[in-house]
């Protein structure tokens, strides 16, 4: 019983700890450069290192901080959006169209005129991880609001829930299942946007770090960056799930979810 | 019982020419109804004949195109808080357990009243489950809390029981049965299921083609049950001028197939029911009878299962176990069994 759990448990490490270990194989006997790809070893060394310095510490944290920030503003006001044209038919006929078309546009695609705005400070990083994380959350929360069961809501009225208690005692908690998928959506547009923001141009955060040691020749630090990113994105994913485990444990699709792990 | 003791207080409807058209088409024609406070009174009709619509024109959910509805003398609006609708499926909100649902639009400390609404339908225990973890008949149990829990006036039932099934059902008519003889409110029972209707209203309206085709009482005392003679007569009374008229537009369930249960077994007759008192065994003199002799009972709890051997070969009814000591049936009694015309399904051998 125990082993097959833990069987069970560690069968999802097994490729890629073997891959890791072909890898470091691989560069020992000289069959891999360490100028195109570095040893794990090298590169868990590199991490220590800028671990012990502090240094690493420091990018992380600007870089924490700029996706968190932009994810807040982002996420703040396709949610606030989502909610006007989900509620209200006249702020769909206003806004939904005009908001459509600008979600159109690539937001990366605007990163000359972005720091012809904003310089290459902070400001633009932001908005580019603002502009990134809007649209995932607008469309869900306007799909999730207007997918709401009206039977429910016409019983809730039909119960004297009105204005302000019938949206948060029936629309939003109908509308967070999608809502949820959007959040999930904005987080992964969140990491891809900051990475290009940070190459361009930027004097701090994790792809700073990759560019610099581009420069230096430094492959292994470059390959700790890329697996920092890797890393980040499944923690802000995590988080997502925790959320809708959370939020959502009235479902029986999470529950069942639940269950099983 | 603090929370639902007993106010005999019901609201007296008045409901005078009500109209409502939708677009061209006119589905109420003036209706005029008078029910005295704390009738439970049963509407039956053909689906789509309008027995929804009015309903939801009493709980507000609809505004009548012509007419008035009145509560006694004055309007219907000032007691408006007083009416509450229970609809075919039970929309509980799946994120609020249990209990929160049942105080749903409710402030100040409504919990020991929800338990108390909760007891009163058998559901104390499951107070804090999330309603996925229902059944189709609880949850219409704790949609019947949370409608009792406003101590309603007039309980508006639209098919609350349509969707569950036989022994469910008869559980809810005697649980409503109970409640509304302890609380004294009006009843408005919406059902399509006329044998449903008579068991257990004062008073059965049929509507037909947007107008009061019949107004029957039914003065029987309770508690009634399923077999008795003087109900199968009044359901007949009504049945038959439900189908005095043709059926305008026909309609896709009479002509559905046989059930697969009883395909391939060609040897007996089988027969579906949604109710026992769909078929029932006595001495009374109508179409579609078999006469012959009961060959096999199996008796449960509440339903009990005969077997009738006929000449047209085994027939097999449910009727309840009670009726089955009242008629003191046993192996080798001589019975008729009848089947309504409607309930018989044809399939092609």
């Amino acid at each position: 019983m125990i082993f097959n759990s833990l069987g069970q448990r560690l069968a999802p490490w097994a490729l890629p700890v073997a891959l890791l270990a072909v890898w470091q194989g691989a560069v020992v006997l000289g069959l891999l450069s360490t100028r195109i790809l570095p040893a794990p070893s090298a590169v868990l060394a590199a991490g220590w290192e800028l671990l012990g310095s502090g240094e690493l510490w420091t990018h992380l944290a600007i870089s924490g901080w700029r996706a968190g920030v932009g994810f807040a503003i982002g996420g703040g006001i396709g949610l606030l959006l989502g909610f006007i044209t989900g509620l209200s038919t006249w702020g769909e006929r206003l806004l939904d169209s005009s908001v459509q078309m600008i979600r159109n546009v690539p937001h990366l695609a605007l990163i000359p005129l972005v720091i012809l705005w904003f310089g290459i400070d902070e400001s633009a990083k932001v908005f580019l991880v603002a502009l990134g994380t809007l649209f995932p959350i607008y469309l869900n929360t306007y799909h999730g609001i207007r997918n709401v069961d009206p039977a429910l809501v016409e019983m809730a009225r039909s119960y004297g829930l009105s204005g302000f208690a019938l949206f948060r005692q029936v629309i939003l908690p109908g509308a967070l299942p999608s809502i949820l998928v959007g959040v999930r959506f904005a987080l992964g547009f969140m990491w891809l946007t900051l990475i290009v923001a940070e190459t361009i141009s930027a004097s701090a955060g994790i792809g700073y770090l990759a560019m610099n040691a581009r420069e230096f020749l430094q492959t292994d630090v470059v390959v700790l960056a890329i697996l920092l990113y890797a890393v980040l994105g499944k923690l802000a994913d995590v988080a997502a799930r925790g959320l809708e485990r959370v939020w959502l444990r009235w479902h029986p699709a999470y529950q069942a979810k639940a269950g099983g792990q | 019982m603090t929370a639902l003791h007993s106010i005999r207080q019901g609201i007296p409807l008045a409901i005078e020419r009500i109209e409502r058209s939708f677009g061209e088409r006119r589905v109420l024609k003036g209706i005029d109804l008078h029910i005295p406070a704390g009738q439970f009174v049963a509407v039956v009709g053909r689906s789509g004949c309008g027995k929804s619509t009015l309903l939801r024109l009493l709980a507000g959910l609809d505004q009548p195109s012509g007419g008035q509805l009145l509560a006694g003398s004055g309007s219907l609006n000032p007691v408006r808080e007083d009416i509450r609708l229970m609809f075919q499926d039970a929309r509980l909100l799946p994120w609020k357990r249990v209990i929160d649902n049942v105080g749903l639009g409710l402030s100040g400390n409504w919990r020991q009243q929800a338990e108390e609404a909760l007891a009163a339908v058998g559901l104390g225990e499951r107070a804090h489950d999330w309603p996925a973890a229902l059944s189709g008949g609880q949850k219409q149990r704790v949609a019947l809390a949370r409608a009792l829990i406003h101590r309603p006036h007039l309980l508006l039932l639209d098919e609350p029981l349509g969707a569950l099934d036989a022994l469910t059902r008869i559980e809810m008519q005697q649980l409503i049965e109970r409640l509304w003889q302890r609380h004294g409110f009006t009843v408005l029972l919406v059902t399509h299921d006329v044998s449903e209707a008579v068991a257990v209203a004062d008073r059965v309206i049929l509507i037909e083609d947007g107008r009061i085709g019949l107004d029957l009482p039914i003065d029987l005392p309770r508690p009634r049950h399923c077999g008795d003679a003087r109900l199968a007569a009044l359901e007949a009374q009504v049945l038959d001028r439900v189908l005095a008229l043709p059926a305008s537009p026909p309609q896709a369930q009479a002509l559905s197939p046989c059930q697969p249960s009883c395909a391939g077994r060609y040897d007996r007759i089988a027969i579906s029911y949604r109710r026992s008192n769909d078929m029932t065994i006595k001495a009374i003199n109508v179409r579609n009878q078999f006469k012959g002799t009961i060959k096999e009972i199996v008796q449960g709890d509440v339903l009990s299962e005969i077997d009738v051997q006929t000449a047209a070969g085994i027939v097999t009814s449910v009727i309840t176990t009670r009726s089955v000591r009242e008629l003191e049936l046993q192996v080798g009694s001589e019975v008729i069994a009848f089947v309504k015309s409607t309930e018989v399904s044809i399939a092609k051998l």
